[in-house]
């Protein structure tokens, strides 16, 4: 009885963690972060870095830190789209996105 | 259980019978069918079916491969071989999408079907459209198919951008190229003027006494400031600009002779690049989502034309102004799109988000410059978001240019990689 339990219970993380992932993938935090990726690649480049790897609380601290610097490139200028809170949601989509290509 | 399954199956069949031209029970796959593969369309096909692996994704591309206009520019000053910017559908098929080689030449939006050259039809639940630009040469009076074989537009890169390549190096030493910019909208606001830059760095050093005039069809052009500064530092005056105010319209043009025509003025260049006036694709056209200016209104947050329900437009092809019609822009769209599209099939609505867009021009080959911008989608438009709107800035700090043109290249590589790599 506690083992049927036990595995139900499983079965409904197992389920709820990949209806998770697939409604993460279609927030608006998922389609906002969905522009990074046309510049951002699986690897890093001469100037643009790789995001893959990254935690959450990174990218959003290299976001927040971008906003306050001076950089004239064109990822200095974009960054002032996003609120905040956009910035938290877009590093969460980002940090959880570790699918091939 | 078995038994009980197998009861269900019995009593649906019996249902079904009772409904003529029903299919049984099972739901059938919803079907997406994309047509044109290239930065829009490819991207799409290939997150659409990573949402939803579930569904068939089908697309239609008449070519076996798709040659990028983004970086042509470079091809044409020899700076780049074509190869480099050539891509081949083989890894949209491995992540699961149906490539179907054929020419889509008609929708019918009522079956939800699309007609191939040749006659078989394809069924869709939903369509994308994303044929990229068509030429309208009946708005540039002379110009035609035949005529680019003359005065090369290069403006769908392949063999148009080898054509251009070898007419600017066959040229004389002294010669004069002529570049016509129709009016905007077009695809790639600042191609042309890159296309410029890059021209004058080859005539630099290997035809100093060439010119470059361009008759433009505007009154501005994007990134001005920094290019006609970049064009005096680098070009001395190599580069020559006339608005149309300035008679710099272009408004026929007599391939045989190689004469263009102005309101006032006649040129007989030795290289004519005539870049004609456009529109969306003739599928567009045909399926009825363009309207009388010639492209598609959608509506902001799942790209679903105005004109016709189901059918999705993204691209070139669509009306997302503010937002310009670029490489960069197809991208993001077509992801926004996907997102939009898993959330319809899902019986959820649409949302709203931030689009964003960066286009990198060469001013010479390991030198470029930016213009970007967010845009913030709402119901019916595209507002731009102003906060983030830019360019690089005139007094560029020692290595800005030079990092710039890294941005660019990493750009190019991971915006291919991720749509056709």
């Amino acid at each position: 009885m506690r083992y049927r339990h036990a595995t139900l219970l499983l079965l409904g993380l197992v389920v709820s963690g990949q209806l998770q992932a697939t409604e993460v993938a279609l927030t608006q935090s998922a389609s906002q972060a969905a522009v990074c990726s046309g510049c951002h690649g699986l690897t890093s480049g001469a100037a643009v870095p790789s995001l893959r790897g990254l935690s959450a609380r990174a990218i959003e601290q290299q976001m927040l830190a971008l906003q306050r610097s001076g950089g004239q490139s064109a990822m200095h200028r974009l960054i002032h789209a996003y609120s905040d809170i956009q910035i938290r949601g877009i590093a969460n989509v980002l940090a959880q996105d570790e699918r091939a290509p | 259980m078995k038994e009980l399954r197998r009861r269900h199956l019995l009593a649906a069949m019996a249902a079904s019978a009772l409904l003529p031209g029903r299919a049984v029970a099972t739901k059938p796959k919803p079907r997406l069918v994309v047509v044109g593969g290239g930065f829009a369309g490819a991207t799409l096909a290939r997150f659409a079916k990573r949402l939803s692996p579930e569904i068939t994704v089908v697309l239609i591309e008449a070519r076996d491969r798709y040659v990028s206009c983004p970086m042509s520019n470079l091809v044409i000053a020899g700076q780049r071989n074509l190869a480099a910017q050539t891509f081949d559908y083989r890894a949209l098929e491995a992540a699961g999408v149906e490539v179907v080689r054929g020419m889509a030449v008609d929708v019918d939006a009522t079956k939800r079907q699309v007609r191939l050259q040749g006659g078989s039809t394809i069924d869709y639940d939903r369509l994308v459209l994303a044929p990229g630009v068509m030429f309208n040469f009946d708005r540039l009076s002379g110009m035609s198919e035949q005529a680019a074989e003359k005065m090369p537009h290069a403006w769908q890169a392949g063999a148009q951008t080898i054509l251009l390549r070898r007419q600017i190096e066959a040229m004389p030493e002294d010669g004069l190229v002529v570049i016509s910019v129709p009016a905007a909208p077009y695809r790639c606001p600042p191609g042309p003027y890159e296309r410029a830059s890059l021209m004058a760095s080859y005539f630099k050093r290997n035809k100093p006494k060439a010119q470059i005039l361009i008759l433009d069809s505007n009154e501005r052009f994007s990134k001005q400031a920094l290019f006609q500064q970049a064009w005096k530092q680098l070009y001395g005056d190599k580069i020559r600009w006339q608005s149309a105010s300035n008679d710099g319209r272009v408004i026929r043009v007599e391939p045989k002779a190689m004469r263009l025509h102005t309101d006032f003025e006649t040129y007989t260049p030795d290289v004519a690049n005539v870049i004609p006036p456009q529109q969306a694709g003739l599928i567009a056209h045909r399926a009825g989502v363009a309207d009388l200016s010639g492209w598609c209104p959608v509506n902001s947050l799942s790209f679903e034309s105005r004109l016709q329900p189901n059918i999705h437009v993204i691209g070139d092809a669509a009306i997302a102004a503010p937002m310009p019609k670029s490489a960069f822009s197809a991208n993001a769209q077509a992801k926004v799109c996907a997102i939009a599209l898993a959330r319809l099939f899902r019986g959820m609505a649409p949302q709203s988000t931030v689009l964003a867009n960066t286009c990198y021009s060469y001013l010479e080959p390991h030198s470029a410059i930016s213009i970007s911008g967010a845009y913030q989608t709402q119901e019916d438009q595209f507002v731009s978001i102003t906060a983030a709107a830019g360019a690089s800035p005139l007094i560029a700090p020692a290595g800005l240019r030079a990092q710039e043109a890294d941005h660019a290249a990493d750009w190019f590589r991971a915006i291919t990689q991720e749509t056709f790599g």
